[in-house]
């Protein structure tokens, strides 16, 4: 995203200028824009001079005062609703409006409050550092997905589910044409949905060695089609092991200890990681990992206790701002006391994980059972 | 600009003035339900349908009275009784009524707002709902109950004043025949609602089924029990080898199927030949079942291998399964058709099997967990370790206690063998270098468990067979599906449904494919009818779409549908676990040779010690949980454990680890 302008007030309100530009900036945006801020954009709307005429479409510039936002990360389509704030000569103040931000379109936001939740979102997005992506196959026989994975979202490009026969005593030939057809399919679909020059990294994830006959595949497809980039970025395909091909072998590939090296400086990476550190600790239970509002609430209040503050997106979404400003408070007392606070994309499976767990976690610098005391029992 | 007042924005805001009961507010809905079976009662006689109800209950602010006013004068009773309750009533008056009512509708709305008549007209609805309550006021007034409601507007002083002067020619004895003849023409439904009358009637009748063909009759009529009995004399037990990788499952079945004559010598000569070019020549009886040519460079086996063979008295179903940790899966769909495990235990490294990284536990747990009572255990690679009774004593004893102590295993269906895969002692020959073993060869013992399984068939039981593999024929409407039927008969020419697709097809043929020993030849045999626990391939024809159909879905009779779910409660039991399984975590579910990503979506209760415990978002080891489990990419027709012991049992693993297994207590809609 590129920031245009900025101006803020003494009382934290204030306005930025900003230009999206991709799919990650619109999902960044979805988090940024809440109910009451203003947005200023242009926009088209068909206006009615007089009830008889008939509409005319019409590039206008809106002031809206935003009342709800949607995003649809597979079709990278965001829209915001809200209503004119201004007097407009074709659209009467306070009148409906859908807008779509579009990509390369400046547009506005106007927000009373700029929490640091906020200002932080639209810093990182507009820093210089290149944005990691990567590609990803998640394979076994029969079954692949192809998957872009962006800072804040996982998102299937592609499935393709073929079944193949089983071998049989005697006679497997079905068997081998069926998955030599599948493997083709599979690395035409790769070569033709990932623009492969863009990616960081392809990871092939497969349990046993279906990843490795789909790298064959595709580069002995690149050799005979002289498709001379792709065979370049050879070094940038990763054959990884995980122990089935459906969606979640992502994620567990992403914890072996070598693509954590080649991908430990990408924040997804990191958060997979620290929820699995989180469930072992869970699952150890010597009370340095903990759930839920009232327990992570607990735990800040002991300052200087939580190591790492997990909290998901959805949180900071909330259309009330009592409930938000609470959260805010809650990662500012963490920080201060030198914890770290880190936000899960609910587009990412692991933000997913922690959404249905109540959406806010801790670890602890050091155990503190009994942090749920008011119910019956402890945890575990 | 300025001149819009609120209703202008009021209509931009909705540019469709229409009634929609989704966007009433809690206080409009109350009153909507309040007022709308009153009204129908009242307008029972009255074509008109719910929702227009709905409409005009919103539109006179849910006023019953009003509304009802405004059914009697705009819709049609489906018997002339508006006719009736004003005898001689012309309908003349009541045309007259009508353009009148137009006409104080639009005078109304003039001298209400500064808009012209073009202006209200646009506006539609509201305007004439609201004309057409001030004529009701009229009707009253005419027949003489109430005072003219809109007495104080010109346009409907000149109704009123119309309606009396009509009145008394309505009135006269023997009036006018016209109007009467009118009328009676009236009372009675027009052609076109006549039409629309016997159209509803006859859409009332049709109810609505499932789409589905007659069921078809089996083709052949013969005497069923007679070819059951025929069956039964030449019972069929399905085994499946299971055991950590290289213990030598494959090579066992390979000298298994050589010793028996059912590969010829011919064949293992080839096979030599080329293991041995690869560098690879212990492998030769292994390639008999690993066929591809990633399996037979890998050296490992990837996915299960099924065969059957027919001794003079009795048949068996071997499946080869893959030890290798990754193909744990494979491994499941094998156990998930077999009666019996034989566990197959390398005597020379048999830690390493053991361990918990080893998949020797892993196996068996699952086989318990899936249902398979009765395993045999063979100690393989004895000839590697010099016959060593010693060894052969401690494997048993460890192994007897694991399936004993903590699968709970009845100690009464376990068999031990001491066993050569490759050089062949013990498996159909018994050996010269185990002079300390006295019991059967695997083969006998094979024969023996046969005999102690229950083959008793329930032919009165629902057909149900789960597809474990399809084959496309070149006809566009066919397939080739196998698999073992889990309980019910089948005939050729019956027509069964495939869910979850719910694909309809019909029965083309029915064959078993299997070898007889001293013979190398693979028959495909057609059967007149298949029964429960038999692994058949059946050719289906007449389906609309065979890309429908895959692997793990579930055949039944036309007659019998299962409805495909994509949620379930199930009893799980978790096994030892490093992460404890969160609300939320996903994780894949096995299931009759299937396997769907699934995540944990509600914990119902914990079974501890102290009977339930409180309400928790995750579980941790050895827990014993209700849980619903929630199917992610599809819906799959299930089974609860009280309708079939097998099909309703699930196994659940995570990151390449078994972590618990399920019982489907309750499917959840």
């Amino acid at each position: 995203m590129k920031l245009v302008h900025s101006s803020f007030q003494k009382d934290k309100s204030g306005s930025v200028s900003l230009v999206p530009q991709d799919g990650e900036d619109l999902w960044t945006l979805y988090n940024l824009i809440s109910k009451d801020d203003e947005v200023r954009l242009r926009t088209h709307r068909n206006i009615k001079k007089s009830p008889s005429d008939k509409p005319v479409r019409k590039l206008v510039t809106l002031s809206l005062s935003v009342e709800s936002v949607d995003f649809t990360p597979s079709d990278e389509v965001m829209r915001i609703k809200g209503r004119t704030v201004e007097q407009h000569e074709d659209v009467p103040q306070g009148s409906y409006h859908t807008a779509e931000l579009e990509f390369n379109q400046k547009f506005t936001l106007y927000k009373n409050d700029w929490d640091d939740i906020s200002l932080d979102l639209v810093n990182k997005s507009c820093s210089i550092e290149a944005k990691a992506e990567i590609g990803a196959v998640v394979l076994q026989e029969g079954v692949a997905h192809l998957c872009l994975i962006t800072e804040n979202m996982t998102i299937l490009r592609s499935k393709i589910d073929k079944s193949i026969p089983k071998k049989k005593r005697g006679d497997s030939s079905a068997h081998d044409k069926a998955l030599d057809k599948f493997m083709e399919t599979v690395a035409d679909s790769v070569i033709r949905n990932f623009n492969i020059d863009k990616l960081q990294v392809i990871l092939l994830v497969s349990p046993g060695f279906s990843a490795r006959q789909l790298y064959d595949k595709i580069f002995s497809i690149a050799v005979s089609n002289q498709n001379k980039s792709l065979i370049q970025s050879k070094s940038k395909f990763v054959v990884a092991h995980s122990s089935t091909g459906y969606l979640q072998g992502l994620e567990e590939a992403l914890k072996t200890p070598e693509l954590q090296k080649q991908l430990s400086d990408t924040k997804f990476q990191h958060s997979v990681m620290l929820f699995d550190e989180f469930s072992k600790l869970l699952n150890d239970d010597d009370g340095k990992a903990w759930y839920g509002e009232a327990e992570v609430t607990k735990a800040i209040e002991m300052q200087g206790a939580v190591r790492t503050l997990m909290i998901t997106d959805t949180l900071f979404k909330s259309d009330d701002i009592a409930q938000r400003k609470k959260y805010i408070r809650m990662t500012e007392q963490v920080k201060e006391h030198g914890g770290e606070v880190v936000i899960f994309s609910s587009l990412h499976d692991s933000g997913e994980q922690l959404n249905q767990l109540t959406g806010i976690a801790v670890i602890l610098n050091y155990p503190v059972p009994n942090l749920d005391d008011e119910e019956e029992q402890p945890v575990c | 600009m300025g001149g819009f007042d609120d209703d202008d924005l009021h209509d931009y805001e909705n540019e469709d003035l229409g009634f929609d009961e989704d966007a009433l507010n809690d206080d409009e809905y109350d009153q909507l339900y309040d007022a709308l079976p009153k009204l129908k009662a009242l307008a029972k006689n009255h074509q008109v349908d719910e929702k227009a109800l709905k409409e005009i209950l919103w539109n006179n602010y849910f006023s019953i009275d009003d509304s009802f006013e405004e059914v009697k004068q705009n819709y049609k009773r489906e018997y002339g009784e508006y006719v009736r309750a004003v005898p001689d009533g012309g309908p003349s008056w009541i045309l007259t009524i009508r353009t009148a009512n137009v006409e104080t509708g639009a005078a109304g709305t003039a001298t209400q707002r500064a808009h012209g008549p073009a202006r209200a007209q646009e506006r539609g609805q509201r305007r004439l709902v609201w004309s057409s309550r001030e004529g009701q006021g009229d009707v009253e007034t005419g027949e003489g109950e109430k005072v003219p409601a809109g007495s104080g507007r010109p346009g409907a002083e000149f109704c009123s004043r119309e309606r009396r002067t009509e009145r008394p020619r309505d009135s006269e004895p023997g009036g006018n025949r016209a109007p009467k003849k009118a009328a009676a023409n009236f009372e009675k439904p027009g052609p076109d609602d006549r039409k629309v009358e016997s159209l509803t009637e006859k859409v009332a009748k049709i109810k609505i089924k499932e789409p589905k063909p007659a069921a078809s009759k089996p083709k052949q009529k013969f005497d069923i029990d007679a070819e059951l009995a025929k069956k039964n004399s030449k019972p069929n037990l399905s085994f499946v080898v299971i055991g950590h990788v290289d213990s030598g499952k494959s090579t066992l079945i390979g000298r298994l199927l050589y010793d028996l004559g059912i590969v010829d010598s011919k064949t293992l000569h080839k096979l030599t030949k080329e293991s041995g070019a690869m560098g690879k020549s212990s492998f030769s009886l292994a390639w008999i079942m690993d066929q591809t040519q990633e399996e037979r460079s890998r050296g490992v086996t990837v996915d299960i291998c099924q065969t059957q063979i027919e001794t003079p008295t009795q048949k068996f179903t071997i499946i080869d399964s893959p030890g290798h940790k990754d193909y744990v899966p494979q491994m499941i769909n094998g156990v998930s058709q077999a009666d019996l495990a034989v566990m197959n235990i390398d005597a020379n490294s048999f830690e390493s099997g053991f361990s918990n990284q080893g998949q020797t536990k892993e196996h068996l747990t699952i086989a318990k967990s899936l249902g398979v009572e009765r395993c045999v255990v063979t100690v393989n690679k004895l000839d590697v370790g010099q016959w060593s009774q010693t060894v052969y004593d401690a494997i048993c004893s460890q192994i007897r206690q694991f399936l004993v102590d903590e699968l709970a295993y009845d100690a009464a269906n376990l068999v031990f063998v001491p066993t050569s895969g490759f050089l062949g002692d013990n498996v159909v020959r018994p050996s010269k270098n185990l002079a300390w073993y006295t019991g059967p060869t695997l083969m006998q013992v094979l024969e023996q468990e046969n005999r102690a399984i229950s083959h008793v068939v329930d032919k009165k039981s629902p057909f149900v067979m789960v597809i474990s593999d399809i084959q496309e024929p070149s006809k566009n409407d066919e397939l080739v599906v196998s698999g073992r039927i889990n309980s019910g008969i089948i005939q050729p020419g019956e027509s069964v449904s495939i869910s979850p697709s719910q694909e309809v097809g019909e029965v083309a043929s029915i064959s078993i494919t299997a070898s007889s020993v001293g013979s190398s030849v693979i028959k495909h045999d057609l059967q007149k009818l298949a029964q429960e626990g038999e692994f058949v391939e059946l050719k289906l024809k007449k389906l609309a779409s065979r890309e429908n159909v895959k692997v793990g879905d579930v055949v039944t009779l036309s007659s019998n549908v299962l409805q495909p779910v994509k949620k379930f409660k199930c009893e799980l039991n978790l096994f030892n676990i490093e992460r404890p399984l969160l609300v939320g975590t996903p994780f894949v579910l096995f299931k009759n040779g299937i396997s769907v990503p699934s995540r944990l979506s509600e914990i119902e209760s914990i079974v501890t010690k102290d009977g339930r415990s409180k309400k928790r978002r995750h579980l941790s080891s050895n827990n014993t949980a209700v849980v619903v489990v929630e199917l992610l990419e599809r819906e799959l027709p299930l089974v609860t454990i009280a309708q079939d012991r097998k099909l309703g049992r699930v196994v659940v693993r995570k990151d390449g680890l078994s972590i618990g297994a399920g019982k489907i207590l309750e499917l959840v809609a």
